[in-house]
């Protein structure tokens, strides 16, 4: 026990002194989740809506493609991306890998699903006479999707919310496609890993308790946004 | 509809001005005991600071560090694995190799050392002891250069390891040191991952067999051959290998200190 | 009745409207025409609201043509510059969330209205005696205050066509008394209307044209004086 609750006061030290790698590591983690959170949203929401909105013939797959994305495991997404980014891979000659931009697109694969999602579901629960009074009172096919999405903003912020959760935890892709570069694609979950190799428990519980204050942010806000 | 474009205009903005303003970056790789002892630390800022070049290290087993480098995904390697090295330079995926350092392999293992070799100078003599005794050992058993090197000195020792007694974990220096240390195994680890963590009372594993010439344990650096991956950034890796070489790198190299103990020597001995 | 296609407002020809093996609407030809008031009656189920959301560009039949002014009627993206002619009144109207002048001034700058658009919107919440509740949010409103401020909805827009669909239903005598003063206001006006309701007595003062519909076909069509 002593173990634990000495490696427990050493991180929260570090977390008050303001230890310069636990706070780089959080720069670097707030910047790929939040870059990511916002692609996947551009993505998803528009992609959301039109999937909830009309109908056509390949809909239904498209929503079980849309799930198995969902439940794709992070290291075969972190592998693929890692192949087209490799300068033997497409991709090579954009010089992504081990770049947060790398991180980047990786997170925005694991993510825009999620978003997608959520904005489905949101939509889908939109009451269908919303969208004709707003066709009925003249407003084009674009005026009515934004008017539908503010009806919703509250389960599109959820959508957000979640993403951001998911993607600030990601560990495998950060490493695989970051290379875990100390101060340029070193991330919180990353320098755990790191740390926890090099036997620094109380440096790792230090980077821990800033990715809990992260997460638990996160999750007041996506309670107080339901709750309005 | 309007705050959505103003949304996406300043996020096109932010992005070209991010990327614009970006330093040019020279990628490292190198292994994680390297990474692991500081040096990088102590060395890529004095080059930074002079040629203003960012220096990224990516610290992976020296297997993955020269197939990185095969893969042209990084553009200069720093590793100790002499015979992969050769390899690799034979099959043309890299040039260039210059020395740079070198450190040494230990011994270490429980106080109780129940094989008794404590003292001993012979390596192979001690190894041999283990394995008639059927002592604990961990490998590391991850193709690093760790574990290359241990292969080797059990091949010197005519012995093929095997049994309950020997076991590889496919982890990195730092978890098998503490492994062994919960144990109470024998393990061949690095000068410098040993100093990080018996420092502090981390773990109580006692050093047991050092100073043998066959535990010598030499740094390469390698430009990734740009002949192969047109788009390395292979000036800047020779400027990276020409720093490490240099008088400046080189007497930085001596001057560094982990916990106060000397980990390093520089191949061209100030 | 001899008046030729060019003199009606809205014209439907050929309308068929399915859905899941049953036929919703099966109307022939119904011509309406400019200034005056139609009144669709029939059983509940008996597609009125269909027909009007077919009207309105809210819906698009399975066959046959609908001509606005002698020019077909198009849907889809197509479809707006029809759904900017004619405005629906939603049995149990859908309000935005968010204040009730923001609602009504919604109709307003979709089509694409810069100025006095407040103006407008506070006019008709007055015509329809809902000025008081200009900054009321909608969640806070009753049945029957969502339905005045949906007409002030149409009213602020000035549509040449109104489709009106079971204003009085679930609505008291007086409102009732209301709604069919409006509708008087606006037929003075040069308005076009066409009203659904399944208890059409509250509309005879009105001496509208009186359609019957059972099972989506027009059975009668005559003029109540």
């Amino acid at each position: 026990m002593t173990f634990l609750f000495e490696g427990f006061l050493e991180g929260l030290q570090m977390v008050f002194q303001g230890n310069p790698a636990v706070y780089n590591a959080a720069w670097v983690t707030l910047k790929v989740s939040f870059g990511s959170t916002l692609i996947a949203s551009l993505i998803g929401l528009p992609l959301g809506y039109f999937l909830a909105s009309s109908s056509f013939r390949g809909k239904g797959f498209f929503t079980v493609l849309l799930q198995t994305l969902l439940g794709f495991p992070t290291v075969v997404i972190g592998l693929l991306v890692y192949g087209f980014l490799s300068r033997r891979g497409p991709f090579g000659f954009a010089d992504l890998l081990f770049t947060p931009s790398g991180i980047v697109i990786g997170l925005v694969i694991l993510a825009f699903p999620i978003t997608t999602m959520f904005t489905m579901t949101a939509v889908s629960g939109i009451d269908p006479r919303a969208r004709e009074m707003a066709l009925t009172l003249g407003a084009s096919r674009q005026r009515t999707a934004w008017t539908l999405f503010k009806e919703v903003r509250f389960g599109l912020i959820s959508a957000l919310l979640a993403s951001f959760g998911r993607v600030a935890s990601e560990v495998g892709i950060a490493i695989m496609l970051g290379g875990n570069i100390e101060g340029y694609t070193r991330t919180l979950t990353t320098a755990i890993a790191l740390e926890s190799m090099k036997g620094e428990f109380g440096f790792g519980i230090a980077l821990g308790l800033v990715l809990l204050t992260l997460i638990f942010i996160t999750a007041l806000l996506s309670r107080y946004v339901q709750k309005l | 509809m309007k705050s959505y474009s103003l949304i996406l205009s300043i996020l096109l903005y932010g992005f070209l001005v991010s990327s614009v303003a970006a330093y040019e970056r020279l990628k490292l790789a190198t292994t994680t005991s390297t990474a692991n002892s500081g040096l990088l630390n102590y060395l890529n800022p004095v080059f930074e600071e002079k040629s203003g070049v960012r220096v990224d290290a990516i610290a992976v087993g020296t297997g993955k560090a020269l197939k990185l480098g095969q893969n042209g995904d990084v553009d200069v390697m720093l590793v100790h694995a002499r015979e992969a090295e050769e390899t690799f330079i034979q099959e043309g995926h890299g040039v260039n190799r210059k020395d740079v350092m070198y450190n040494d392999f230990i011994i270490v293992g429980p106080a109780s050392d129940a094989a008794g070799i404590n003292g001993m100078d012979d390596v192979i003599l001690a190894l041999r002891k283990i394995s008639e005794k059927s002592s604990l050992w961990f490998s590391r058993g991850d193709d690093s250069g760790t574990h290359k090197k241990e292969m080797i000195l059990w091949k010197e020792s005519a012995i093929s390891p095997s049994g309950n007694w020997y076991r590889g974990l496919g982890q990195g220096m730092g978890k098998t040191l503490l492994a062994a240390d919960e144990k109470g195994a024998y393990t061949l680890t690095d000068r410098g991952t040993f100093i990080a963590l018996s420092t502090g009372n981390k773990i109580g594993l006692i050093i047991l067999s050092e100073g043998d010439s066959r535990l010598f344990n030499p740094y390469g650096a390698i430009a990734v051959n740009p002949e192969r991956h047109p788009y390395v950034k292979y000036k800047l890796a020779m400027k990276y290998i020409n720093f490490l070489t240099s008088t400046e790198g080189q007497s930085l190299i001596a001057r560094f200190r982990m916990k106060g103990k000397i980990l390093f020597h520089p191949h061209n001995g100030s | 009745m001899s008046r030729n296609s060019k003199d009606a407002l809205i014209e439907l020809e050929g309308i068929k409207l399915g859905f899941q093996q049953r036929l919703i609407l099966d109307v022939e030809q119904l011509k309406i025409f400019q200034g005056g008031l139609t009144v669709l009656t029939g059983a509940n189920g008996a597609g009125k609201t269909s027909l009007l959301r077919v009207m309105a560009g809210l819906q698009e039949s399975d066959q046959g043509k609908i001509r606005f002014k002698g020019d077909t009627v198009s849907y889809g993206s197509q479809g707006l510059e029809h759904r900017r002619k004619v405005s629906m009144l939603q049995q149990e109207p859908y309000l935005f969330s968010g204040s009730v002048l923001k609602q009504v001034c919604y109709g307003p700058i979709s089509h694409g209205l810069n100025q006095g658009i407040e103006e407008k919107a506070r006019q008709a919440l007055e015509a329809v005696g809902c000025l008081g509740l200009v900054n009321r949010h909608t969640r806070q409103l009753s049945g029957g205050e969502k339905k005045r401020i949906a007409y002030a909805c149409l009213l602020a827009l000035d549509s040449e066509l109104l489709l009106l669909d079971e204003p009085t239903a679930q609505v008291d005598q007086e409102s009732s008394e209301k709604i069919r003063k409006l509708i008087q206001m606006q037929l003075d006006a040069g308005k076009t209307l066409v009203v659904s309701t399944h208890q059409p007595e509250w509309a005879k003062p009105l001496k509208p044209r009186l359609c019957m519909l059972e099972y989506g076909r027009i059975v009668s069509d005559t003029r109540w004086n």
